[in-house]
């Protein structure tokens, strides 16, 4: 025991100087890794995010269609894909970052972490990573299943929706991390699925809004991520995919600056 | 009295020095985003101002052309200004002078004869040795004083407002305004614009009635870029100008910063809000459109200005909010940005001229151009420049090509004499206060090196807030705290800190091992994993679940977390608490092992006997005050009153008169007295009453001490 140094060689931290940038590299991975693990072993979060959007994907196309399907210029079978694969990047991102941060505030986690040497963005980091890993993969699974049902979309293009599902699940970590900021762990469920069901039932993932309220879809970052991803089907778009992209980043932006601002000031 | 003043204002002499480091980090971004801007403009579609079109346009270039052609160049000379004013301020006129001319004017000149036939070679090769078209349309008028400055007219206008403030800073100082009143008035009227959430509108104002004002104005393409003549534009010269005066007015109330830091979030919102509007106006493609109506034009010029000013502050904000401490990293690429800018243009366009022909996706023509363009770039500055004469001519300094071995020796022994017997975390007159609670009110305390100190005090004595300040978790109302001389703020003071919190949950689905694995990435040097566990007597709690644990096993888990740093301080909030006897004498012997090796520590405990056993000095708080502070020992003899017990039929009211008597009291048959000399005490009670029986006299243990000390504090 007495081999172990206890206080390094030289105990004056401030001449060691800067952490070598491979360090720094390493901490962040460790960090995403330790997030991940941290999520797969509560099999209560990571399976129902793997596993429903794709099973009610297959379960609408097989059943439910019925003969909307049989109309071509409705490209139902394109918006059922986009439609799932979107729910499905959504879920991990809002609850994993709503409730997640909400319980390590409560937990003073969080305020551990800011006094230890944590390379500033290393706790966002870790939990955007996962978040996107498990939307990678949800994604994935979406993918496959669509191909094995013969949806008729070029490989570049799936990679690309792929992609745009990766990447789009940042403006839903940035609202998770909102709500993470301002609700305590015990109410983060509900607050969470306030913001995600509206945002599933309201963003014409799935069906039109009624002509009188359709313009409330414009404030949902869903509506603009299924845009992109049907413009990248090939589905004729109502606006530009320039301005879909500035919404979501303007959404991300604002509440990540906003969650940022409270978690600076709180902790 | 002095210096005290003195004392109180060296934070805000400290600051200053943060905010130029951000400030410093900006200019430089914006100058690398011009890289950025060039590189983009080969694919915007129907662009024809730009000589080499790429064969696969892209809206989203067009889109980031947009977005930075709104900011870069207000936020480059809001830098400028500031710069200006504290250079002219510190050094005087004639060294402002000297420094300018080499720094700016002699780079606008040698840049202008070296570059510039490289530009125009560049362009001529790729456009195949074709002259250029004619432009489609009416041809406007060669503007007076035409000259083709090319990319680096951003120093000749910066040139021509050197030139202008001077001159105005002279007048201001003699006869216009020899009072400073109207200067103050100036101040308080930029207070008040920064202040409010439409400060971009205000700011824009003078640009906005330039814009409605010029001509042929193209809004798509924004503030004109003023490199054809040797007199710029009416637009560009009033946005230049104005960002250049902001920023030397912002240099006369540095506070005004920390507004903009405050704000930053805002500003951005509004900057996205404002862009995506003028997008949605002006279209997501290039336009060369001018044929617009009065009133749209109107609304699109105060939609552009205060967009280009929102992202101003937004970029501002930002870069001190996130950019403040010193980086070596980011010191590095501002240092090479202004040779980058000069010197990025012939790159940028013989890479354009050779791959606008290939048959490939922007997606990927683009980001192989910026990242050959900026390894080449960088990597003339590290062989060329930084370490010659133009470095020095650029930058004002040359570096040592040997200078990270240098830094290494000559930066030890300032640093050793630093800590000598400097204090490795300090508060001086720390205030906080949260609402209508005063937490700390007035605190200055300080840990040596090699020290355990003990806080002790009440439940809500400031124990817990005053090492909240010194960790950088919340910022003090005024005074300072620093770790290791440092802001707590600065993540390479905590890398010598490690840290042991009341009242934390960890992840629980992890083990100890994965806990202690992930906290030693934030270390230089960490100890291993198993090291850790071994020190802390957890390697058999290592493969368990932590929230599997009892609550004094993930106590030990949370102490291995705090020691696997191998910080020279530690900060151990109630450690024992919950731990059971042996586990408490376990952590003990490994405190005092830590001790012998040199490290500091910070306790804060409820157990005096913890603190007994362990402290060399004690600080006792109380209502966020201190009001003892030494050695057990000392804070011992700070009450030197003893208790005296005995059967006596002697009257208190007598004894109570005694000299060194402080109270004497009578409880049944038995005397209490509590008295600063018990020997002569007592040899006075023997005197008077023979018959006095069951003396007892006791001396204060660190208990009473300090429960005296907080009850006279209360």
């Amino acid at each position: 025991m007495a081999t172990i140094a206890l206080t390094s060689p030289r105990p004056t931290p401030h001449v060691r100087g800067t952490m070598p940038l491979r360090r720094v590299l390493g901490a962040y991975l460790v960090e995403l890794q330790f997030e991940t693990l941290r999520h797969l072993k509560a099999p209560a979060f990571a399976l129902p995010f793997l596993l429903i959007p794709i099973v009610l994907y297959l379960f609408f196309t097989a059943v439910a269609l019925g003969d909307v399907a049989a109309k071509p210029e409705l490209h139902v079978d394109i918006r059922m894909f986009t439609g799932f694969s979107i729910t499905g990047v959504m879920g991990p991102a809002l609850f994993a970052f709503g409730m997640a941060v909400a319980i390590d505030r409560d937990f003073a986690l969080l305020r551990l972490k800011r006094a230890l040497p944590m390379p500033p963005m290393a706790y966002l980091f870790g939990k955007m990573g996962m978040a996107m890993l498990f939307s990678g993969l949800v994604m994935l699974m979406m993918t496959i299943a669509a191909s094995l049902k013969g949806l008729d979309i070029s490989v570049p293009r799936l990679a690309a929706i792929w992609a745009i599902g990766v990447v789009g699940t940042l403006p839903f970590c940035a609202i998770g991390l909102f709500i993470g900021s301002r609700v305590s762990g015990r109410t983060a469920p509900a607050w969470v699925n306030l913001a995600y069901l509206p945002m599933t039932y309201l963003s014409g993932l799935f069906f039109p809004m009624p002509e009188s309220i359709r313009a409330i879809v414009l404030a949902s970052p869903a509506f603009h991520l299924n845009q992109l991803a049907l413009q990248t089907a090939g589905v004729q778009g109502i606006m530009p995919a320039t301005m879909h992209v500035a919404a979501l980043a303007g959404i991300t932006v604002l509440f990540a600056g906003l969650a940022a601002r409270r978690v600076a000031r709180m902790g | 009295m002095t210096t005290a003043a003195l004392d109180r204002s060296s934070p805000a002499a400290v600051a200053p020095g943060e905010r130029l480091h951000a400030l410093d980090a900006l200019r430089g971004f914006a100058l690398l985003c011009g890289v950025v801007l060039h590189a983009a403009m080969s694919y915007l579609p129907g662009f024809d101002v730009w000589p080499l079109l790429d064969r696969s346009p892209s809206t989203t270039l067009g889109v980031t052309f947009f977005v930075i052609h709104m900011f870069r160049m207000t936020t480059f000379f809001v830098i400028a200004g500031f710069f200006a004013r504290l250079l002219v301020e510190r050094r005087g006129v004639r060294a402002f002078v000297r420094n300018r001319s080499l720094r700016i004017v002699v780079p606008l000149v040698v840049g202008w004869l070296v570059f510039f036939p490289m530009i125009v070679a560049a362009m001529w090769w790729g456009m195949g040795g074709q002259p250029p078209r004619p432009p489609v349309g009416a041809v406007p008028a060669p503007p007076a004083l035409a000259f083709p400055l090319g990319h680096l007219w951003f120093l000749y206008v910066l040139t021509l407002l050197y030139a202008v403030a001077l001159p105005v800073r002279a007048l201001v100082h003699s006869t216009l305004d020899a009072s400073g009143r109207l200067r103050a008035r100036l101040d308080a009227g930029l207070r008040v614009v920064i202040s409010g959430p439409w400060a971009p509108f205000v700011l824009a104002v003078p640009l906005v009635l330039a814009f409605v004002q010029a001509s042929t104005w193209l809004p798509w393409s924004g503030i004109p870029t003023p490199d054809q003549s040797l007199i710029p534009n009416l637009p560009a010269a009033v946005a230049f100008s104005v960002a250049f005066l902001t920023g030397w007015l912002l240099h006369r109330q540095v506070a005004l910063l920390s507004t903009i830091e405050r704000h930053w979030a805002l500003h951005a919102a509004s900057a996205t809000a404002l862009t995506v509007a003028c997008l949605s106006m002006a279209g997501v493609t290039p336009s060369g459109q001018t044929g617009w109506s009065g009133e749209r034009t109107a609304v699109y010029a105060v939609l552009y200005a205060a967009g280009g000013w929102s992202w101003t502050l937004a970029l501002i904000g930002s870069a001190l909010r996130f950019f403040a401490a010193e980086s070596p990293t980011r010191r590095y690429v501002s240092d090479a940005s202004y040779w980058i800018y000069l010197a990025h243009l012939p790159v940028v366009l013989v890479l354009q001229a050779a791959m606008k022909d290939l048959p490939l996706h922007w997606a990927v023509k683009f980001p192989v151009q910026l990242l050959v363009a900026m390894a080449f770039l960088f990597a003339t500055y590290h062989w060329l420049v930084r370490f010659t004469f133009i470095g020095e001519l650029l930058n004002g300094t040359r570096h040592r090509r040997t200078r990270r071995h240098q830094a290494a020796e000559v930066s030890l022994p300032p640093a050793a004499t630093a800590t000598g017997d400097a204090p490795l975390a300090q508060l001086i007159d720390a205030r906080k206060r949260f609402g209508a609670v005063t937490a700390l009110d007035g605190l200055s305390l300080d840990v040596r090196p090699g020290e355990l100190l003990a806080v002790l005090g009440p439940n809500g004595a400031g124990k817990s807030t005053a090492i909240s300040l010194l960790l950088g978790l919340q910022q003090a109302d005024s005074g300072t705290a620093t770790l290791f001389g440092r802001s707590p703020d600065d993540i390479e003071a905590r890398y010598g800190v490690g840290v042991m919190m009341q009242e934390v949950t960890l992840a629980l689905e992890m083990t100890a091992r994965q806990l202690i694995a992930l906290t030693t990435t934030y270390y230089p040097s960490p100890m291993s994993v198993d090291d850790a566990l071994e020190l802390t007597h957890t390697t058999e709690l290592a493969d368990r679940a932590y929230g599997k644990l009892s609550s004094g096993q993930k106590r030990q888990v949370q102490f291995a977390l705090a020691v696997c740093g191998r910080p020279a301080l530690l900060f151990l909030d109630e450690p024992t608490v919950g731990l059971d006897v042996q586990a408490r004498e376990t952590l003990w012997a490994t405190i005092r092992l830590l001790l012998a090796q040199g490290a500091s520590i910070v306790l804060t405990t409820h157990y005096l006997e913890e603190a007994e056993a362990l402290a060399s000095r004690v600080a006792v708080l109380a209502k966020g005050r201190l009001v003892a502070m030494g050695t057990v020992d000392e804070i011992r003899s700070v009450v030197s009153r003893k208790r005296i017990s005995c059967l006596s039929a002697l009257p208190a009211d007598d004894i109570a008169t005694w000299a060194s008597v402080t109270t004497a009291t009578r409880a049944g048959d038995r005397l209490q007295i509590v008295t600063r000399d018990a020997d002569d005490v007592v040899r006075r009670l023997l005197a008077a009453d023979a018959s006095l029986r069951d003396l007892e006299v006791q001396r204060a243990g660190l208990a009473e001490a300090f429960t005296e000390i907080t009850q006279e504090a209360a």
